[in-house]
């Protein structure tokens, strides 16, 4: 004991000697009890609104009540179009790696950097950067740690051809074996545009330029040509659900996994089996059979995998049983509180699904379709349901549950009766400490208002409308599933003679638009904001047990956060943050005025580049 | 008072540049003409323009009128815009539903009254833009450290369209003509203009850096045909080897009668802008104009010529547009900065700068420009007034590389010739000029100004133009076959309105000018506008099933 505590002193003191210098050293670590991160100020004149601002300390308190300072910066990693190594991060590429050029001879680097996974791999440490765009992209970038700042090596895309590709990747976790898990937020590829037998049909020109056969531009028609593009290949059927050689509708929006190996090469795997809708990201549970989606939009699904088998590694093939969210209200109060079931769809491996993909199906192949008629109902043999903001009467065909419940999750969701009325459900966690899952739901209002246009077919969800959003916590029982959620951090809506309101429209005392989150241990909970509600987004850190927030980033106005995520490298540790779309969101105030744009007006063009960085100085123990 | 008498001692003393400072400069300008140059008094959202607002679906005939594809459209490549979905519907931010454009609401008819016929020719006859030694104004009013544009053109064109000083210097300013965009820009709806180009010096160097005319007026002939990605006739025969560039790609180095089109990568500048092509330090891409193009367009009042007895140009400047290519945005730049819109919220659009360097779109122009003031004199816009250039100067499917009229560019290489491209209005009006032809997506190929009164039925978008409709239409609507035969011949027959029209649309925008209210709209109208919602709800639609394609 005694030993032990002249060591931590020893230490300590050299901490303190150092300037809170990084470099932790492994065999001195005590037991921390609590940290506490200093607070950033509510932003007020101009310099505080347009630069990153993070905490400048962070306490740590160990059980033997001492407390260490250690002092914070926010340091920029890198942007994307910076060359590293051979490569250029966030370069778009083609099914076969070459750069997607333009007929002007340009390259195409995405400006839409998001999830970040750093990974530990034998020696190697890499960062995993999704690229929210269609086509998707995911880059490998190989970090060192020199001078105490983390350097990037080299990078490179991964190379996703054999899937035929990825879309959105939006954002991201590490599985407890450390590999990559990717969401394909997919908005686009709802089956009902492209079957020529739906009433929702969508005739694309395919002519590259994003437009349907009338000249206009749709959603729809440019996420098909912008995959075309990748694949090469325009061979698609209209008549057969816009099936191609290569390219089928139902081949995405799902969850990627991808886990760097020793040798520097990459496996990667679609998990078909986490069913097909709008995944923001899957996470993994500690039982390693486990996995929640959240899916982003409007008219949405909760969705929860259980895999047959412990997953304890990197394998391209998953099987298991796929679960869809039916909420009981109990509580409309506060955000409300729910009772929780699951409703079975359906039993599948990655291999079986992708078989039905491979036979080129289309949406009625497996339901026939109409629209309700003009007082909202349905034709004798077809349920209503409600899903991606569009009302659809549907009757399965025979035999069709299977496809059903894997390339139409959604759908076969609410045609069996569970709550797909959820509103863009973003980010996921786990804490450890108290077997709690916490979801990120960005706003509470359309579908999660109380019949919501008067024609919700289930109405489960009766909320009042809060646009400021709000954090779940789901409470889970021994197999890691989910029985309770309740509302634990909610936005306010300020009115217009509150203080702040000349310039915020929700609460800056509170969260906005939550998206991010990410549970970093010793009851800390970080909520980060995607809002054009606060004049700057924040990240926050709550206190799960005190339930004291504490504002901890503030980024440059009309960003969003993005890519939160933690690691080690070098015994070092880095919480990164990336500061997406700088500038361009415009903030509104109480009225829906925009009291700031003066300031995005004047943004020269180098602020208005995305930044990956991390916040600098938080020790290794902290977040190992 | 201050102001006059301080603008007066400007122009009596011709003080060598402009000794008071801006902050002062913009102030008395504030004062005088009870304006704000940096805040926001109406709205952020008059980058759109009133036409916007025109209802489509006649109360009375329950015809629908389709003006809108004049400017929303789906763009050619590199114009990756593609607004074609607002012919279908009125799809404005949630702030824009209430139309700001209070002025076209208002009654002139009193006004005009007060108005007599010799006063506004005089005032229009009046140039605001030469003092009466024949220098320019402005470049005398504007402070010293005045970042923006200086105007710095003569209107003093050669039988080529070059610009020169009143001591004979080339300013590489050359003016053109063109086909007015339809409807909005017809004389008739209000107002004449011209436009001249301007490429960066080095496009008038040859390859020893010196200036060499000829250089000059072969690049704007190669940078006309990469803009409108066609093949370009040139004036006169070209030695290519005087330039060592194959110009009109045949492979071999000889006499050129045309520039033609290939790809960027087999095309090039010629002379000082060749090494810098070469060295990358420029660029040239299909449907973009070099870095460094600089656009002036003056928008003027109707001038009544009293020996040939039909409307002119008049010399008193409306305002004075300029726009300046700053930056190269590559293809990729362009088509993300495009795409954006699908996922961009229904947002009021923000347009980066100010008013005195001009605000930026995304294709890397800058607009800026000049406007009356109460007294008539030209004062540079506010940051409010310059916003309202750039709902047409920037998400436009109609536009090439945010321009409308280069493309639009006559090009006939006779001098005598009607359509002979490089002059200024000046000095080749608009009588006699044929009607271009356009191809439209499933349509196939139309006269254009007579495709747009068909499916408009009206010469203007708010169907207000009683003149011009009662000369093409019967008074049931239908068109008129013998005068859509003469339009073919002669696009004056609808571009120019009679004189009584023409006195009544300058008074009916000299209202605005005393007000000082351009930010309420800048419309001429004469009265109350009928064809057009104040207020609407977002579900509104225009009635228009088909949108039309312009290719």
């Amino acid at each position: 004991m005694k030993f032990l505590f002249i060591t931590a002193t020893m230490i300590i003191s050299t901490v303190l000697f150092n300037g809170c210098s990084m470099h932790q050293n492994n065999t001195s670590i005590k037991n921390i009890s609590s940290i506490e991160f200093s607070p950033i100020t509510i932003s007020t004149n101009e310099t505080e609104k347009k630069t990153m601002r993070v905490s400048k300390k962070l306490s740590v308190k160990y059980t033997d009540g001492t407390i260490k300072n250690y002092k914070l910066s926010y340091k920029n990693f890198l942007k994307m179009g910076d060359k590293i190594g051979l490569n250029t991060i966030g370069l778009m590429t083609d099914k076969n790696g070459n750069s997607l050029k333009n007929l002007d001879g340009s390259e195409d680097i995405s400006i839409a950097p998001d999830g970040n996974s750093l990974i530990n791999v034998a020696k190697q440490s890499y960062l995993i950067t999704h690229m929210e765009e269609s086509p998707g992209s995911i880059y490998k970038t190989e970090v060192t740690v020199a001078n105490g700042r983390l350097e990037a090596i080299n990078t490179a895309s991964i190379d996703f051809s054999a899937m035929n590709g990825t879309i959105v990747n939006c954002a991201s976790t590490k599985t407890t074996y450390g590999s990559h898990l990717s969401g394909e937020e997919d908005y686009a590829f709802n089956s009902i545009y492209a079957d020529k037998n739906s009433p929702f049909f969508i005739d694309c020109a395919l002519d590259g330029s994003g437009s349907d056969t009338q000249g206009v531009l749709n959603e729809f028609c440019y996420s098909i040509d912008q995959m075309s593009k990748y694949l090469g290949k325009r061979d698609l059927d209209k008549n057969n659900g816009y099936n191609g050689s290569e390219f089928m509708l139902y081949n995405y929006g799902y969850t990627i996994e991808v886990q760097p190996q020793a040798d520097g090469s990459t496996k990667s795997a679609r998990h078909y089996v986490t069913g097909k809708y709008t995944p923001e990201l899957a996470l993994m549970m500690p039982n390693q059979k486990t996995i929640y989606m959240t899916d982003d939009g409007i008219a949405k699904g909760l969705w929860k995998f259980v895999s047959d088998d412990k997953i304890k590694e990197f394998q391209a093939e998953w099987s298991g049983t796929l679960y869809s969210a039916k909420v009981d209200q109990v509580s409309a109060v506060n955000g409300g509180s729910f009772k929780l079931r699951w409703i079975k769809l359906g039993h599948a491996s990655d291999s079986e699904v992708k078989k039905m993909i491979d036979a080129k199906m289309k949406l009625t192949d497996i339901f026939s379709i109409t629209k309700p008629d003009d007082k909202g109902n349905c034709t004798t043999g077809f349920r209503k349901i409600y899903e991606d903001d569009k009302m659809e009467c549907l009757n399965l065909k025979k035999g069709r549950k299977k496809e059903a419940a894997f390339l139409e999750s959604r759908k076969y969701a609410a045609y069996k009766g569970a709550t797909t009325e959820f509103i863009k459900e973003e980010g996921l966690t786990y804490n450890v400490d108290n077997n709690k899952l916490y979801v990120a739901m960005s706003t509470i209002e359309k579908s999660m208002e109380d019949n919501y246009k008067g024609l919700e077919p289930r109405n489960d969800i009766k909320l009042e409308k809060n646009s400021c959003g709000a954090v779940y916590e789901l409470t889970l029982d021994t197999d890691y599933s989910a029985t309770k959620m309740e509302a634990i951090v909610i936005g306010r809506a300020l009115n217009a003679t509150d203080m702040y309101a000349d310039e915020w429209y929700c609460s800056p005392e509170k969260i906005a638009n939550p998206d991010n989150l990410l549970y970093i241990g010793h009851n800390t909970l970080l909520i980060s904001e995607d809002t054009t509600k606060h004049v700057n987004n924040m990240t926050w850190a709550y206190n799960t047990k005190t339930k004291k927030m504490t504002r901890i980033a503030s980024l440059p106005i009309g960003a969003e956060v993005a890519g939160v995520d933690k690691g080690i490298v070098d015994n070092k540790a880095f919480l990164f943050l990336n500061i997406q779309h700088p500038f361009k969101d415009n903030p509104e105030a109480q009225d829906n005025s925009k009291p700031n744009s003066k300031l995005i007006e004047d943004a020269t063009d180098e602020q208005l580049k995305a930044i990956v960085g991390y916040i600098d100085g938080i020790p290794a123990e902290v977040l190992q | 008072m201050l102001y006059s008498s301080i603008l007066l001692i400007f122009i009596v003393f011709s003080v060598s540049a402009n000794s008071i400072n801006k902050h002062q400069y913009i102030s008395m300008l504030e004062k005088h003409n009870h304006i704000s140059y940096s805040k926001i008094v109406n709205s952020r959202g008059i980058y759109t323009v009133p036409m916007c607002y025109a209802k489509t679906k006649d109360k009375f005939t329950h015809t629908v009128s389709n003006s809108c594809y004049i400017c929303h459209t789906k763009g050619s490549r590199p114009n990756y815009n593609n607004d074609a979905s607002l012919q279908q519907k009125y799809s404005f931010p949630i702030q824009m539903i209430k139309n700001p454009f209070l002025n076209i609401f208002k009654d002139h008819k009193k006004e005009i009254k007060k108005i007599d016929d010799k006063m506004i020719l005089k005032y229009v006859r009046d140039s605001n833009y030469f003092d009466k030694n024949g220098s320019i104004t402005l470049s005398n009013v504007l402070p010293n450290k005045w970042k923006g544009y200086v105007p710095d053109c003569y209107f003093n064109f050669d039988a080529d369209g070059f610009d020169k000083t009143l001591k004979g210097k080339y300013t590489l300013w050359r003016a053109y003509r063109y086909y007015p965009v339809a409807g909005m820009f017809w004389p008739t709806n209000g107002s004449s203009d011209d436009v001249m180009i301007r490429l960066s010096k080095v496009f008038s160097k040859d390859y020893g850096n010196v200036f060499d005319i000829d250089v000059y007026k072969l690049n704007l002939a190669i940078v006309e045909a990469v803009v409108k990605q066609k093949d370009i006739s040139l004036e006169n025969p070209v030695n290519e080897k005087k330039y060592g560039v194959d110009i009109n790609q045949n492979g071999i180095l000889d006499i050129a009668k045309i520039v033609k089109l290939n790809s960027y990568e087999k095309m090039s500048y010629v002379g000082q802008a060749k090494s810098l092509l070469n060295k990358k330090m420029i660029h040239l891409a299909l449907g973009l104009f070099p870095e460094g193009t600089e656009f002036l367009h003056s928008v003027r009042y109707l001038d009544w010529n009293d020996k040939e007895k039909h409307v002119t140009m008049a010399a008193h400047m409306k305002e004075l547009r300029y726009a300046k290519k700053k930056s190269w945005k590559s293809y990729s730049d362009l088509e993300r900065e495009a795409r954006k819109e699908l996922y961009e919220n229904n947002t009021v659009s923000i347009f980066r700068g100010n008013y005195e360097e001009g605000l930026r779109n995304e294709m890397g122009w800058v607009y800026q420009g000049f406007i009356e003031d109460r007294d008539g004199l030209l004062r540079p816009q506010t940051h409010e007034e310059t916003i309202s250039c750039m709902g047409c100067h920037s998400h436009l499917g109609s536009t090439t590389d945010s321009i409308f009229s280069f493309t639009r560019k006559f090009e006939g290489t006779e001098k005598k010739s009607e359509n002979y491209g490089w002059n200024h209005w000046s000095q080749k009006g608009l009588i006699g000029v044929k009607e271009a032809k356009v191809y439209y997506e499933n349509l196939g190929t139309k006269f254009e100004y007579s495709f747009y009164l068909k499916n408009n039925l009206s010469s203007s978008a708010f169907r207000n133009n009683t003149e011009a409709d009662k000369k093409f239409f019967t008074q049931k609507k239908q068109l008129k076959r013998s005068m859509i035969q003469k339009l073919h011949n002669d696009i004056s027959l609808l571009l120019l309105p009679s004189k009584e029209r023409a006195l009544k649309l300058n008074k009916a925008y000299k209202v605005l000018v005393t007000e000082q209210s351009y930010i309420y709209g800048r419309y001429a109208n004469i009265e109350t506008i009928q064809n057009v919602f104040d207020n609407f709800n977002t579900s509104t639609t225009t009635g228009i099933i088909k949108p039309i394609i312009r290719r």
